[in-house]
């Protein structure tokens, strides 16, 4: 696994869940830009640990675009499971709540998409990373973000250890002074 | 066969220091050998975790009960949003 720019180009077999968030991420770029955040982006990135959802912002869409994405959702083996009424995703996600998709008639492994709520959230789509797999690429947030959010505002044992996994691969990589920078954000805007 | 290894696990003193190291070595030997080996191991954990949930649901879909405790949690699911 390498990290060259912005790219973390890796030889991993993509795994059950890898191929899953890949079925998925093809529908949604057809209608809208995402990033992956939390923890299945330190999964993706070799963590020894499992998961029952895969948290991303998207950026807002048009009524009739949502739409569009909701039924091709559907058409390919998608359910919501917080309601089957599209306006009614729409509007949760309007109120920036999370909506969450998993395959028809389960409810894990899902994704917890929602709208970022405010600039904290948006930077997310400024400074990310690619990660280039043999089977296709996934937009995760930048390492320094994701380790400050599960360090200094998650912070639950999982959390930390996703953090430090992260520090620990990349270590000579990882910039310090943006990871302060982001705690720094945190405090101000999230505590 | 001799196996060489180079990194080993450093025992914690409690599940915290415990849970900490092996991070620090799983993240460690990840670097020391290629891609393909880390993830077949983390595949077989990845994987058994997909394949059961799967396996669970798809058993809940053939009986009557299975199907209404479906709709339930569905339902559930929906309240516990709009609160």
């Amino acid at each position: 696994m390498e990290l060259i720019g912005n790219r973390i180009i890796t030889d991993k077999i993509p795994n059950e869940l890898d191929l899953f968030v890949l079925k998925f991420l093809k529908i949604l770029c057809k209608y809208t830009d995402y990033i992956i955040i939390s923890g299945y982006v330190s999964i993706l990135l070799g963590r020894s640990r499992a998961t029952e959802d895969i948290d991303l912002f998207i950026k807002p869409l048009k009524k009739e675009v949502f739409s569009r994405f909701y039924h091709e959702l559907m058409q390919n083996n998608f359910w919501c499971i917080n309601t089957e009424n599209e306006n009614e995703i729409l509007s949760y996600l309007e109120d920036r709540l999370a909506v969450r998709f998993a395959e028809t008639n389960t409810h894990a492994p899902n994704f917890e998409i929602k709208y970022p709520k405010d600039e904290l959230d948006e930077e997310a789509f400024d400074n990310y990373l690619s990660v280039v797999l043999k089977t296709g690429e996934i937009k995760i947030s930048s390492l320094e973000r994701q380790i400050a959010f599960k360090r200094y505002y998650l912070s639950s044992d999982k959390d930390v250890a996703d953090a430090l996994h992260i520090e620990e691969l990349f270590k000579s990589k990882i910039d310090n002074e943006k990871v302060n920078k982001y705690k720094e954000l945190i405090r101000l805007k999230r505590k | 066969m001799k196996i060489e290894r180079t990194l080993f696990l450093k025992p914690g003193r409690d599940n915290a220091q415990e849970r900490e190291n092996f991070v620090k070595f799983w993240a460690n030997y990840m670097k020391t050998v290629d891609d393909l080996t880390w993830s077949k191991q983390q595949n077989v954990l990845i994987n058994s975790q997909i394949l059961n949930i799967r396996e669970f649901y798809k058993n809940l879909l053939k009986t009557k009960e299975g199907r209404e405790v479906l709709e339930r949690l569905r339902k559930e699911r929906i309240k516990v949003r709009k609160e």
